[in-house]
């Protein structure tokens, strides 16, 4: 037990619990202030993987003595140590269990996250614009006229030949839209128009500097179960928000949708029970899932209009977070 | 309609502190092993059935008999750890701490010398001790002293000068 009173340790068992403990109220927030935009979701969903990441450190450096026996005594409104502390039958069940969890937790993200972006870093040709031919002037023509209204420069736009439907955002900087020829072969105008508008509000919310951002803070917290999921969850969100401001561009969610539906995935069949077809008909079905989700909402969302962010209430989420965070240790 | 949110909120919060205080205690309640904080000297003897527990004769006038607070485990580790505080019971100012010899205890004394400024060898009735100059947090002097005995190694931290913690030290020592 000597790791859990390091300070590593201590970060550990205690940014996990500070997951758990801002999940909840962030949870209960958004239900108590009926939070409904996507924008003001992801803000709240922000503070589970932001917050955790820097608590720890911050009340030690405010308070050295907050990692010792008698904090946690006297102060302290929950220990983890008492449960980690537990013995049965000389057996530490909750101290397993809780390095089962982020045991395998890490297990999970470097093989299915960190392995694979290894690989296709390796693998990919260091000069990506150079593959694709520049796009024609319908399309400059759309992706001019939906900069103009979302004030931003004009993105550059690549077309690359490949097989399946891609479209994505290149860039932190100078932005460049990329997509297949599949893809421009498939799509009616208005569809091409609703997936350009999609791609350049992930411009306008420069998604990729931000989830690199919020990739890192996950990539930190490799053993926490909570980053996990709620990495997933922000990812989501932040798709809501872009369709959200497609729509406020296009005034067309059913040509978004239509578009969405694109990329849905083939589900592989259970003829053959291989470990490999199981993992690509989880993976698919999983996909499907997010993406039938934001088609379920563009087909049914009853407004997409946009009202302030209530500053107070989320101040006050992240003082009550904050301040009960400090007590558990 | 806007403050009855706030209540709710404030409401949740104030629950969940309180079940959060549960979930702490649950442990404790479920098990008896490990380090707990007990009431008296006779609580420590009743339940943990420590037969030699380390105590001075000799107090200074300043210090408070009992001790304000007492630490103890029989289990995996004996460990016996006592603050006093001053008169005023504003500040601790002396710690005894006795644990097995084969154990290296986590518990630090609430009073820990941080600063060491001599080390020297000491005779505690005739066993062989180990005195150290020292100060504390905030550069309170604070010495301590540590022999071995009956299987425990015996420690006394005092926020007071040499002569006094000898004599403490001695008070406890058995002859």
């Amino acid at each position: 037990m000597g790791f859990f009173s390091s300070y590593i340790g201590m970060y550990m068992a205690q940014s996990v619990g500070h997951s758990v403990l801002t999940l909840f109220v962030v949870e209960v927030s958004l239900r108590v202030w009926e939070v409904s935009e996507a924008k003001d979701k992801f803000r709240y969903r922000l503070l589970v993987l932001i917050l955790p990441f820097v608590m720890f450190p911050l009340f030690q450096f405010l308070n050295p003595d907050r990692g010792s026996f008698y904090f946690a005594q006297d102060t302290a409104v929950f220990s983890s140590r008492n449960w980690l502390d537990l013995s049965v039958l000389g057996f530490r069940p909750f101290l397993y269990l809780f390095l089962l969890a982020t045991g395998t937790v890490s297990a999970v993200v470097l093989l299915q996250e960190v392995l694979p972006i290894i690989r296709d870093w390796l693998r990919k040709p260091q000069k990506q614009e150079a593959a694709g031919r520049p796009a024609g002037p319908l399309i400059e023509g759309i992706v001019g006229e939906i900069s103009a209204v979302l004030k931003i420069d004009i993105p550059s736009v690549f077309i690359i030949d490949d097989e399946h439907p891609v479209i994505f955002t290149m860039g932190t900087k100078e932005h460049s839209i990329v997509m297949s020829e599949r893809l421009l072969s498939i799509f009616s105008e208005r569809e091409l128009r609703c997936a350009l508008a999609h791609e350049a509000a992930h411009i306008v919310r420069r998604s990729n500097i931000t989830t690199l951002l919020v990739f890192f803070v996950r990539i930190c917290m490799f053993y926490n179960p909570i980053s996990l999921l709620e990495f997933r969850k922000l990812v989501q969100d932040d798709e809501h928000i872009c369709d959200d401001i497609t729509v406020s561009v296009t005034k067309d969610p059913a040509s978004l949708a239509s578009a969405l539906r694109v990329f849905c995935l083939d589900v592989p069949g259970h003829e053959a029970f291989r470990l490999s077809v199981v993992k690509e008909a989880i993976e698919s079905s999983s996909h499907n899932l997010l993406l039938n989700e934001r088609i379920e909402r563009l087909e049914n969302h009853v407004s997409f209009g946009y009202h302030p962010f209530e500053w107070v209430r989320y101040c006050t989420t992240v003082a009550a977070i904050v301040v009960m965070s400090y007590f558990v240790v | 309609m806007k403050i009855r949110r706030y209540f709710f909120f404030g409401i949740i919060v104030f629950v969940t502190l309180v079940v959060l205080s549960l979930l702490s205690w649950l442990p404790s309640a479920v098990q008896r092993e490990g380090i707990r904080r007990y009431r008296s000297i006779e609580d420590v003897k009743a339940v943990l059935k420590i037969k030699k527990i380390f105590l001075p004769a000799y107090f200074p006038q300043y210090l408070i008999w009992p001790p304000s607070e007492i630490y103890a485990a029989r289990k995996p580790h004996t460990i016996v750890l006592m603050h006093f505080t001053n008169f005023k019971k504003t500040d601790t100012v002396l710690s005894i701490r006795q644990t097995e010899l084969s154990y290296k205890s986590p518990l630090k004394s609430r009073i820990e010398p941080v600063t060491i400024k001599k080390r020297e060898e000491v005779v505690i009735k005739g066993r062989k001790g180990l005195l150290a100059v020292a100060l504390c947090h905030g550069g309170e002097p604070c010495n301590s002293v540590s022999w071995q005995e009956d299987g425990y190694n015996v420690e006394i931290v005092a926020k007071d000068s040499v002569e006094e913690l000898l004599k403490i030290a001695e008070s406890t020592a058995s002859d």
